[in-house]
């Protein structure tokens, strides 16, 4: 009979701790859902299904999948970015259709053939070629021709960063640069205004695999950038303003309702479908400059994988 | 597809307003002129859209202004009617796939993936008729020179559906616009549509299904 009552004392302070528990649950429900007690079936918790897509027409190829060489010149006031060094290069691919996004990371010190002016470090192209002679030195290298080249100074990336409000990245590790950062950047998430975007994207002498890893963080800043623009992108004239800022700071002879297509396309990427690699190499030395030999047929292997669909299976 | 005002008629009980109201807007008396109206029936409400500008990057031409923001107006308020608003019902999901006046060939291609959000293709059987609530459209505009080179719309529509599905349904969302060879065209969107039974109502056709609750909220 004890055991009886004991029992059933149980089942009693299981179904009143049920009880209460389902009562707590409905009270957080009922505060967090407006009106539900007036009109339960307005108010159900369900997945908003929403219908979205994007038609970039030309701009891509008959895949959907645009190519995009974005290139960061180290053009001083005054000099003209088409025809310097460029000094951050991502090759960026993006699927319109199944908004996925591919980004491969060139070191600016990767030594190739720069066709009628030698062996020099890729970044000479765009002294040599300009814009298309980038392109093709790193289609070279990669096996995928960028469609369009885009050239930035990094005060132009500055004002970029500033426009969007910063970004978020998360650092890996802790550098600082007695130059760039002589406070250095934490390690975690981090919040980069348009200077520390500059500054993230630049150094390489305080990293661990120098200009490979450079080129990761650089990778960073433009997935960060992507988000911002993704999280934001339907405020009123928030794109419109990244477009005007790209439009002021960016060398490019697309028209600007290309730009508005193109920005629509990028706000639509998927974080979650991308992926970045950087092209990888050996640390050599030619004439006492330091330089990086591709490993050539790994960097194909990159973009054999992405060309079709810009999506790389492997690396971060 | 009904065209005589008999067969548009649902066999139900629903008020004689909101029936009146239906079949104009669903068209379906449109071929009936000598068909008698009741003398105290109200005019059908005609609910018209208000375009307005609502933000400016850039230096916009008030006379590209004025142009641009007819002009999407008049894009928005086609899809509106191709989509949801106009047009027989019962319709059958087939019956929508030219929903997309204004689009891109590709964004309809993108559109149509997504039917039953992009247009009533989901319910257009289970109803034989809409009433318009609210119609609108704000733009936000790209102006280099005076002149727009991209637009985002954004849109909400509301509307009553009435036959088997008696409910209020909202579209909102934005549609992306460019000039593409000489005219604006839809080239980009995002959009939601839910839905709500209305409380008290009753299917004014008697052998409908009621909406299920994962129906009621969202379609």
């Amino acid at each position: 009979m004890t055991s009886l009552r004991t029992g059933l004392h149980r089942v009693v302070r299981r179904r009143l701790l049920g009880t209460l528990t389902l009562g707590l649950v409905l009270a957080v429900a009922a505060l967090v859902v407006p009106d539900a007690s007036v009109a339960p079936t307005d108010a159900q918790l369900v997945k908003l299904q929403e219908a979205s897509g994007v038609d970039v027409g030309k701009l891509a190829n008959n895949r959907g999948v645009i190519w995009i060489l974005a290139v960061g010149s180290d053009a001083r006031p005054g000099q003209d970015m088409l025809h310097t060094r460029g000094d951050a290069l991502q090759l960026i691919g993006i699927n319109t259709r199944t908004h996925a996004a591919s980004a491969i990371g060139i070191p600016r010190d990767s030594w190739v053939d720069i066709p009628g002016h030698g062996e020099n470090k890729i970044n000479a192209a765009l002294y040599y070629g300009g814009p298309r002679g980038i392109g093709d030195a790193v289609g070279r290298l990669v096996g995928v021709r960028p469609t369009y080249v885009f050239v930035t100074r990094f005060q132009f990336l500055e004002n970029m960063v500033n426009a969007i409000g910063g970004i978020e990245v998360r650092n890996p590790v802790a550098f600082a640069d007695d130059a760039l950062k002589p406070k250095g950047f934490k390690k975690g998430r981090i919040h980069l205004d348009g200077y520390d975007a500059m500054a993230f994207s630049r150094i390489r002498h305080a990293l661990l695999r120098g200009d490979f890893d450079r080129s990761a963080n650089q990778e960073r800043v433009l997935a960060a950038i992507q988000q911002k623009i993704r999280n934001h992108q339907h405020d009123p004239g928030f794109l419109a303003k990244g477009v005007a800022s790209v439009m002021k700071n960016l060398s490019t002879n697309l028209p600007p309702g290309d730009l508005f297509r193109l920005a629509q396309a990028i706000a639509r990427v998927d974080p979650t479908k991308t992926r970045t690699c950087v092209v990888q190499g050996a640390i050599g030395d030619v004439g006492g400059a330091s330089v990086v030999f591709p490993y050539v047929a790994a960097a194909r292997a990159m973009g054999d994988d992405a060309r079709n669909d810009a999506t790389l299976s492997r690396c971060r | 597809m009904s065209t005589s005002l008999e067969r548009c008629l649902p066999a139900a009980r629903a008020a004689v307003v909101l029936l009146v109201a239906a079949l104009a807007l669903s068209g379906c008396g449109g071929s009936d002129k000598t068909t008698p109206r009741p003398p105290s029936t109200p005019a059908a409400p005609t609910v018209r859209i208000k375009p307005t500008v609502e933000h400016v990057t850039g230096r916009l031409k008030p006379k590209a202004r004025r142009a641009i923001t007819a002009r999407v107006g008049k894009l928005v308020d086609a899809w509106y009617d191709a989509a949801y608003v106009g047009g027989d019902y019962p319709r059958p999901a087939s019956g929508f796939t030219h929903a997309f006046p204004g689009f891109t060939p590709g964004a309809a291609a993108q559109a149509r993936q997504s039917l039953d959000l992009m247009s009533n293709a989901g319910i257009g059987s289970k109803i034989d008729g809409v009433t318009p609530i609210t119609k609108g459209v704000k733009l936000d505009v790209l102006a280099v020179k005076g002149w727009p080179v991209g637009v985002t719309a954004r849109v909400w529509l509301s509307f009553r559906t009435h036959g088997s599905l008696v409910s209020r349904q909202l579209v909102r969302g934005q549609l992306d616009l460019a000039k593409i060879d000489k005219d604006w065209k839809v080239f980009a969107f995002t959009i939601t549509k839910t839905r709500r039974p209305l409380a008290g109502a009753t299917p004014s056709s008697g052998a409908g299904e009621s909406p299920t609750p994962s129906q009621g909220a969202t379609s």
